[in-house]
């Protein structure tokens, strides 16, 4: 029994020891690849070269100068807006707007209501009847402004 | 065996430790190398100096965006 326990013990750091093995050499080499793909000389030059591209076409429309800097920065925060992209990833799923969570609570009034009074039957529709009301409320107050 | 396992687990862990340091240390060198590409293609261009400078920093922040969104994850993970 302790035998097997050692022989499992020791596939374990076995399997540990490879998988160290496998990322300490794919990690830093896929890391390194994605900083080439773009902190690289060469992709800088590419990148400049297609920037300076898109400014002189705009120059030779009759763009105005500031409005093709501006346009050209613009066409350059495509590339950039990776940072936009990886807060998307780490943020997560979006967060409730405040009209969801103002449905939400409806909901959970007209179940609480229901539970109290004994009443399931019309639940349907009184949630219905409640959320109605409050987008219509949400209508008006858009149609205001 | 299993000591042996256990040794070599703990260098490979500490080669890629050191190869991710080394990958962080000279991350801002190579940003300002290509930087220094962008602007130069960028004024061959004609672009104006002031502008092509404007624009190597907005080229250059996308770094700073990426070590900033990985030091928020770890923060968040710790918390």
């Amino acid at each position: 029994m302790d035998e097997e326990k050692r022989a499992g013990k020791s596939e374990d750091a076995e399997e540990v020891r490879e998988i160290l093995s496998v990322v300490s050499k794919e990690v830093p080499a896929l890391i390194k690849g994605i900083i080439a793909s773009v902190f690289s000389e060469e992709a800088g030059r590419g990148m400049g070269k297609a920037a300076a591209a898109f400014y002189k076409e705009l120059k030779e429309s009759g763009m105005p100068d500031e409005v093709a800097v501006k346009m050209t920065e613009n066409y350059i925060s495509v590339f950039t807006s990776l940072g936009d992209l990886m807060k998307k990833f780490t943020e997560g799923k979006e967060k409730p707007t405040k009209l969801e969570k103002e449905i939400e609570e409806i909901v959970e009034e007209a179940v609480e209501e229901a539970r109290e009074k004994g009443i399931s039957e019309r639940l349907e529709e009184e949630i219905e009847r409640r959320v109605k009301e409050k987008l219509a409320e949400k209508g008006l107050l858009e149609e205001e402004e | 065996m299993k000591i042996t396992a256990i040794i070599r687990a703990g260098l490979h862990l500490i080669k890629l430790i050191l190869n991710l340091g080394f990958l962080w240390l000279t991350l801002g060198w190579k940003v300002r190398k290509a930087r220094r590409a962008f602007e130069k293609e960028l004024i061959k261009g004609g672009i104006p100096k002031e502008a092509a400078k404007k624009l190597g920093k907005k080229y250059a922040s996308v770094k700073d965006e990426i070590m900033r969104q990985i030091r928020g994850s770890i923060w968040r993970m710790r918390h």
